[in-house]
């Protein structure tokens, strides 16, 4: 990423934080005391000058936990984005996935462990890789908008959980009447890690899995053709590389990785598989992904940023009223700078005046020299 | 099994059912013909999710706060038109991603009418003043065919009017030649002396306005309050049907119905023992609208030749 790039991430990130000041401000919350909460929320940290600056560790833990199924949601964007297609349908993949997590855990519960934890990943990345491989299949087959189709796919895995929710997988004895399934075993949930911090190892499997992506896309041969895909489909198939074969690959990939988020967020977190399993992350990855320029090492630290808004924004709902929503509504506003910033008019604009410039310049010598 | 079978079979052939299909497929239906005039003119709009769920909210509360259904219809139009705007400012001036302005302005919808809904209307809502459904004096007495036409809010009349004039206008006035030749090839326009970036303007701005007609329409004619993400996905459907129906408003009409039809099965299903989980009613919709969208697609391309292309 160049620097211009970074630069315009870092003020859209900025100017959304002070158009939020500003809507809170409209609202009538302090906009000061209302970020400083949700900053508490995320981190567990305490401002306000106490004997303990550090007071609840478990809250930077939520939000670390948060991070993990939202890199992979940016994951399952970024991929398929190097070759110019938009995955909108992370949710419907990353809730497939937590429903094959969900359904192998509660299957394989005689012989929960390590080895069913394992199985219940697989079958997860598996069943995010089947969902987005639909969406593939109907535009390398028939030319389908994969925006519309990813869309109707996201809507459709809701329904089927929502089914199975409330039907066939519903926890009759100990759900406490909520449409929810039987909590997985625990010797098959993702062990948890550092200590009071409490954060459990999705967080480790998900940069592992940028990493992985990183190196596939900056030193294998597919990853430089996928590229080229990205700026000419024309010319990658002129040069003769497998482009269906690579979309296909790309999107199941993508696919998988939505689905190991889905895990993720059932295995470590939720342990129970309900209709919000996966509310929200997969526009939230979109966000992440364009904020990092759909770079797999960049998306890290903006995951981060994102997860603390998330859990901050959920913790001052709790206690300050601020409807979370604002997370939204702040996650858009990121996305509106930085396609203003990276506009190809500006420098369009630039050009011209440079031009202008030069011409203005060369005038008079040439005005000169006729004269001589 | 049978019994199932003759249920559905009884439902499809009622005149409730076919009324609620022509109800639920009206805002859809003018939403994606507004669609239609902006994709003829090769601009994408992605947002017209965003703009119907903004719109809806705009229109619920414009309704609270003028004390008639038809002061909130006008807000939630106004609403629509301004964010399209929006759009037609990121897009044909500043030239960027389509696709991206769109997502955002979906996401910007979500976020803000949450926000906003929870700020304004606070947990439980009041309903507002909506569009009541009414027979028409003498033909609603028609037995069948009066409930299957006239019997509907005012709105449905509109949409459905509007969107036939929309096909009318688009294929039979000189404005709408020039606006589908801006798709096909903007050089053309311009040499011809006409302004090919207000033009576009004019047809994302319409666009707008259309979905926020049908937003409002879909807030105040089937319900007369605002839920979260009450849309769900309606405007995606409707850039589905855009395609399905080959850019032909005209064609939205039928079209409109598949939607139409899903959701209204999955709204009187339930009142018949259909023996089927009321969450695959739900689905059906939109798995209607895929399997449609597959048939059709991957034949001759009716796509406006600029549509998606980088705007220069």
């Amino acid at each position: 990423m160049k620097n211009a790039q970074l630069a315009a991430t870092l003020s859209s990130i900025i100017l959304a934080l002070m158009t939020g000041a500003v809507i809170l401000a409209l609202s009538g919350f302090n906009p000061w005391a209302s970020y400083i909460n949700l900053l508490e929320g995320a981190t567990g940290f305490d401002f306000s000058g106490g004997s303990r600056f550090f007071r609840i560790p478990s809250r930077l833990g939520a939000t670390l936990n948060e991070c993990g199924p939202l890199l992979f949601a940016a994951l399952a964007v970024a991929i398929p984005w190097r070759l110019g297609w938009v995955n909108l349908g992370g949710e419907g993949q990353m809730i497939m996935g937590a429903a094959a997590a969900t359904f192998t855990a509660l299957a394989m519960e005689d012989i929960a462990g390590p080895f069913a934890l394992l199985m219940a990943l697989l079958a997860a990345a598996a069943m995010g890789a089947f969902w987005s491989t639909l969406a593939a299949w109907m535009r390398i087959q028939k030319g389908m908008n994969e925006i519309i189709t990813t869309i109707m796919l996201n809507f459709i895995a809701f329904w089927i959980i929502a089914w199975l929710v409330h039907g066939p997988m519903r926890d009759m004895e100990s759900g406490m009447g909520h449409p929810w399934t039987r909590p997985v075993p625990d010797d098959s949930q993702l062990p948890l890690l550092g200590g009071k911090l409490r954060f459990h190892a999705g967080l480790l499997l998900a940069p592992l899995a940028a990493v992985g992506i990183w190196i596939w896309h900056t030193y294998r041969v597919s990853g430089f053709q996928s590229q080229v895909i990205g700026r000419s489909a024309q010319a990658a198939r002129f040069a003769g590389f497998p482009v269906a074969q690579l979309e296909r690959k790309a999107m199941a990939i993508g696919g998988g990785c939505a689905g190991l988020g889905g895990a993720c967020a059932l295995l470590g977190v939720q342990f129970r598989l309900s209709e919000e399993v996966a509310f929200g992350y997969g526009f939230t990855g979109l966000t992440i992904a364009l904020a990092a320029r759909s770079h797999p090492l960049l998306i890290i630290p903006c995951a981060f940023f994102f997860s603390t808004l998330r859990t901050g924004a959920e913790r001052m709902e709790f206690s300050a009223g601020i409807p979370q929503a604002l997370a939204v509504i702040l996650q858009a506003l990121v996305l509106f700078f930085l396609l203003i910033a990276l506009a190809p008019q500006w420098s369009r604009w630039w050009r011209e005046r440079q031009t202008r410039l030069a011409a203005l310049a060369a005038a008079p010598t040439e005005k000169g020299a006729a004269d001589a | 099994m049978l019994e199932a079978l003759i249920a559905l079979g009884g439902l499809l052939i009622s005149a409730e059912f076919w009324q609620a299909a022509i109800r639920s497929a009206a805002p859809i239906s003018a939403a994606a013909a507004g669609e239609a005039v902006t994709e003829k003119t090769g601009v994408l709009n992605i947002g017209i999710e965003g703009m119907m769920l903004m719109s809806a909210f705009c229109a619920v509360w414009g309704s609270g706060a003028t004390g008639s259904a038809w002061g909130g219809l006008a807000i939630g139009m106004l609403c629509g038109g301004i964010i399209a705007a929006f759009h037609a400012f990121v897009v044909l001036w500043l030239k960027a991603d389509q696709i991206l302005s769109g997502v955002a302005i979906n996401l910007a919808a979500l976020g803000s009418s949450t926000y906003l809904s929870r700020m304004v209307m606070g947990e439980d809502p009041k309903p507002v003043p909506s569009f009541e459904t009414f027979a028409l004096p003498l033909l609603g007495k028609i037995p069948f065919i009066g409930k299957l036409f006239f019997e509907y809010h005012a709105l449905v009349y509109l949409l459905y009017f509007l969107t036939a004039l929309i096909a009318w206008a688009l294929f039979r006035t000189h404005y709408g030649l020039r606006l589908r030749a801006v798709g096909e090839n903007p050089q053309t326009v311009a040499n011809a002396g006409y302004s090919v970036l207000s033009l576009r303007a004019a047809a994302v701005v319409f666009g707008g306005l259309m979905a926020g007609i049908a937003g409002a329409a879909y807030a105040l004619g089937n319900v007369s309050y605002f839920t979260e993400n009450m849309t769900a996905g309606v405007g995606f459907v409707a850039l589905a049907l855009v395609i399905v129906a080959r850019w032909n408003p005209i064609w939205l009409i039928p079209v409109g119905l598949i939607f139409g039809g899903g959701q209204a099965l999955a709204l009187r299903g339930q009142t018949v023992n259909l023996n089927v989980p009321f969450e695959w009613l739900m689905a059906l919709p939109y798995i209607l609208t895929l399997v449609v969208y597959f048939i059709v697609s991957g034949k001759r391309n009716a796509a406006p030749a600029m549509l998606g292309k980088e705007l220069t």
